[in-house]
């Protein structure tokens, strides 16, 4: 069936890389040659990346890169193709089909074959269109910016400013054994900065972002010089905080790490290839109470301006919000075509691929816990007579199959009594995602997407996390 | 099959972009082209999951004029002279380092070791059986074992890179991959993850697979009883070690971040700064290295260069426009290239990096069991989670590990569920550092196991 899309968010048509006619006969020779399924996914990334030091260049790189997978499946087993010389990639598909009917004629008889979900089908081009196109904006435009957050930096004991740019057109090309024919694109544009800070034998580094989904105008409406500023204090902070105590305490975060803390614990293991594969702790828990009541998350790649923002998923699917976890109940895994026919589930747009060179996987986009009662901090920190607040993410980790986590903070306070105290450095927290789940206690009202991020699962996707302040009762702080 | 007249293509390009380059009125020019091929075999829920490969290749051209770098990369040669007048406009706004020259051109010889013909004739049917020789390998071993995930994969590169100095360096070189994440759900969960990859071909069964099963085993059943969080001795195997270790220790000796004050060894040159004992040495010749060349990525002859020598800071790691930058701005009086510039691709400005990195002892070097005997009490440690989380420019991490064990009388008495481990690498490596005698490659780190007697504290859960 062939449902015309009334989602085109803009009338422009793009310049098309693949000859549909072309592709399609390859992709009819793929299954001539006896494929099931077949499709052709061509990403074109119009990109810069810029990196200065000390307001001064260090490289600029504009540059476009376009690669194209070949993706059959084969008696329920799939054979891929990855290439930059996309022209030529008929000529790929006997040995690609070939390759899968081998991986077939492997699997053991108890094994199951792989199939597909049923989903609509599209013929349509949808764009998400920037303010200020990436592409059409002077590099000296973008230099200026990052010169601004720059020599917004002023203290002597900041020893250096590494500042980044990076942003991409991403234009995709989707054409199926189906019918599916379908062309997207959107833009990402990233600020980032590494500040390095001395006082004597004490070096202390401390990283910030801004940017999204989106053209430069994220970067036009975002404040750089407070932006400088704060990350210039907390690098001096840091410098003389004291180190992290260690030990069970209730723990207070900030957007950024309830969005790593949610990312990494929670959202990870509702992937459902990794549940498939029987490495999630979540396998079998569909329904059931994993959180405490306060706790609803979503993902949801439709928030526009979050950085794990997209229109279309990688198998061609319009994406929605995927309700992970309504009132500590778990109630959606995040799934592909494929997982979404294991599991006997309705698919929700959860394929990504980093690039045209890689398959899709299961990957999270905009992952956010919603709001709860809870007025602000002070409200959070009142019964805490010992605990932890911290801000900022330096990124996390999560052993899936086990169900433990780890995610660190920038800057910390020590909390006393209600109070913020002692800053502390180096703050990590770790924990087991079936207990931490329901030991979240407290939420401020208001959640929001926080600090763009990067999520690696084999292949590196941007995403975009958040909530509101969060309290845990009971965390391992280390 | 990955073709095997990969170099040949990429030099016929190479060489429409060269006489580009000589066209155009550029000062000074260099070219990277990189064309990769690729075959793997994904493994998930105790099956193949699918088997693909695939071809990945372009250029970078970077050229110099009047001290000022542009750069520029293509994949289809026909946007060349686009490129270079791109690279150009770049150039005229970036800033000048006065003496900054592309490299001349030096002798240097070959490394060998960095093709093996067994890789690029491996058939996708041998890869195949390969990935179904380790399922079956680890379910006669424990039939309660799954491998959850990992897979095999055979690559093979072509690279060259030419330079208006008459730099003119190409060649082939290969590379085998195999990693599992193994799983064992019977009275507990358990899980573990290693890997392997060698310029050369591995093993079918190579020592990965037995000690990702041996974790998965040593840590079924945690203990019940409550320990302390404290400050405690550990053993690192490899494996977690070369996680910390890879995001401080290189870092540390990069001449321009010594130069400008942001190393936690600034200022240190010839000074002790770890264990008398303890010795690093940047490899860049390393026979077979993943990491190892006869020229760095704009030219320059590697080098073996010793960064620690008996716990004193020795030498750092320059390529030349660091060099040329950090004398301009009179943070250092003389500074040239180590052979340490290194580019992630062919879309990627050469910036500075290491090679292989060897971590060694003058000290006698122990068997696992033994340096188990010199902690007596601690944590042996096989993998931690965040290690990216690390501050790379303090030293200080704090970290988390499912595999770690509880040590005791100097023998293992089991494992726990989880424990937070925190620290500084670099204050830990001061004093009463010993190491093991058995060492291990990661990636482009060889390092045995290492034990480390203070600064570390184990929090468990």
């Amino acid at each position: 069936m062939v449902i015309s899309s009334e989602r085109n968010s803009s009338e422009v048509k793009s310049n098309r890389y693949l000859d549909a006619k072309k592709i399609g006969r390859a992709i009819d020779m793929a299954i001539q040659e006896g494929a099931q399924y077949a499709e052709a996914r061509l990403v074109a990334l119009t990109e810069t990346d810029i990196r200065m030091k000390d307001s001064q260049i260090e490289s600029a790189v504009p540059g476009q890169q376009v690669g194209l997978t070949l993706r059959v499946l084969v008696d329920g087993s799939w054979g891929i193709h990855s290439t930059t010389d996309y022209h030529q990639i008929h000529e790929q598909v006997p040995s690609t089909v070939k390759l899968a009917k081998a991986v077939a004629n492997r699997r053991a008889a108890n094994m199951k074959p792989i199939d597909l979900a049923e989903v609509p089908i599209y013929q349509d081009e949808v764009h998400w269109e920037a303010k200020k196109d990436v592409r059409f904006t002077e590099l000296d435009e973008k230099l200026s910016h990052m010169r601004e957050f720059t020599s917004s930096v002023k203290h002597d004991s900041i020893q250096s400013v590494k500042c980044g740019w990076m942003d991409e057109h991403i234009h995709t090309e989707l054409i199926t054994s189906e019918g599916m024919d379908r062309v997207w694109s959107f833009q990402r544009t990233l600020m980032h900065a590494t500040l390095e800070g001395r006082d004597g034998d004490n070096v202390m580094s401390y990283r910030t972002r801004v940017g999204g989904e989106g053209g430069v105008e994220l970067i036009d409406d975002a404040d750089l010089d407070a932006l400088a500023t704060k990350a210039e204090k907390a690098t001096l902070r840091l410098l003389h905080a004291s180190s992290a105590p260690s030990g069970k305490m209730p723990l207070v975060a900030d957007p950024d790490l309830t969005g790593v803390y949610i990312h990494e614990a929670l959202g990870h293991p509702c992937e459902a290839d990794l549940v498939a594969a029987g490495d999630s702790c979540l396998d079998g828990k569909l329904g059931q109470k994993i959180g405490s009541e306060i706790v609803t998350v979503v993902d949801d790649p439709t928030i526009r301006g979050g950085y794990g923002a997209f229109p279309i998923d990688d198998e061609g699917l319009n994406t929605r919000e995927k309700l992970l976890i309504k009132n500590g109940v778990l109630t959606e895994y995040l799934n592909h075509r494929e997982t979404a026919h294991h599991f006997e589930l309705e698919p929700n747009a959860g394929a990504r691929a980093q690039d045209g060179l890689h398959h899709p996987m299961v990957r999270m986009s905009n992952t956010i816990i919603q709001g709860g009662h809870h007025k602000d901090l002070d409200d959070l920190l009142e019964d805490i007579q010992y605990g932890v607040y911290a801000c900022g993410s330096r990124g996390g980790q999560v052993d899936t199959g086990r169900g433990s986590f780890q995610f660190s903070a920038q800057e910390s306070w020590l909390i006393e009594n209600g109070e913020l105290t002692t800053p502390l450095k180096d703050v990590s927290v770790s924990g087991m995602t079936l207990e931490i789940l329901k030991n979240v206690d407290g939420l401020t009202k208001d959640a929001m997407i926080a600090s763009p991020g990067f999520c690696g699962k084999g292949q590196t996707v941007p995403v975009g996390d958040g909530g509101p302040l969060m309290r845990i009762r009971e965390a391992l702080v280390g | 099959m990955i073709p095997t007249d990969a170099l040949d293509r990429l030099m016929e390009k190479a060489d429409v972009i060269s006489q580009a380059c000589r066209q155009s009125d550029v000062e000074q020019w260099d070219i990277v082209g990189i064309q990769g091929y690729n075959e793997e075999v994904e493994i998930e829920a105790g099956k193949i999951s699918l088997a693909g490969g695939g071809g990945e290749g372009g250029f970078g051209i970077r050229v110099v004029e009047d001290g000022r770098f542009g750069f520029a990369h293509v994949v289809d040669v026909s946007n060349v002279n686009a490129a270079i007048e791109l690279a150009q406009k770049i150039a005229k706004i970036s800033p000048k380092i006065d003496g900054f020259e592309l490299p001349s051109l030096e002798p240097t010889s070959k490394v060998g070791g960095m093709y093996d013909d067994a890789i690029v004739k491996t058939s996708s049917e041998e890869l195949l059986q390969n990935a179904d020789d380790i399922l079956s390998h680890v379910a006669s071993l424990n039939e309660n074992a799954v491998v959850t995930g990992g897979g095999i994969e055979i690559s093979s590169t072509a690279s060259c890179l030419i330079s208006s100095s008459g730099i003119e360096e190409s060649g082939q070189s290969t590379m085998n991959s195999i990693g599992v994440q193994l799983s064992i759900d019977k009275e507990t969960f358990s899980s573990s993850y290693d890997h392997q990859s060698s310029r050369k071909k591995l093993k079918e069964i190579p020592e990965c697979i037995d000690n990702a099963l041996y974790w998965a085993e040593a840590t079924q059943n945690p203990l019940k009883h409550t320990l302390q969080s404290e400050d405690s001795k550990v053993v690192f195997t490899p494996s977690s070690f070369s996680s910390l270790f890879r995001y401080i220790v290189p870092n540390s000796v990069i001449g321009e971040r010594l130069a400008r004050n942001i190393s936690v060894w600034s200022n240190k040159v010839g000074e002790q700064v770890i264990d008398p004992a303890i010795s690093i040495t940047n490899h860049g010749r390393l026979e077979g290295g993943l990491a190892s060349s006869s020229r760095d990525d704009e030219g320059v002859p590697t080098q073996i260069l010793p960064l620690i020598q008996g716990g004193k800071l020795a030498n750092s790691l320059w390529s030349v426009r660091d060099a040329a930058e950090m004398i301009q701005d009179g943070k250092v009086e003389s500074a040239k290239s180590t052979g340490s510039a290194f580019r992630s691709s062919y879309q990627s400005p050469p910036s500075t990096s290491c090679s292989e990195m060897i971590f060694e002892t003058s000290n006698n070097q122990h068997s696992r069991e033994a340096l188990l005997e010199i902690i007596d009490t601690g944590y042996l440690i096989q993998s931690v989670m965040g290690a990216h989380t690390a501050n790379p420019t303090s030293g200080d991490f704090s970290v988390t590990s499912s595999t770690i064990l509880r040590i005791e009388n100097g023998e293992i008495v089991g494992p726990l569920s989880q424990a937070g481990i925190s620290g500084n690498l670099v204050a830990a490596l001061q004093s009463n550092v010993e190491l093991g005698n058995e060492t291990s490659v990661r990636g482009r780190y060889h390092l045995p196991d290492v034990a480390l007697q203070s600064s570390i504290r184990v929090n468990p859960a």
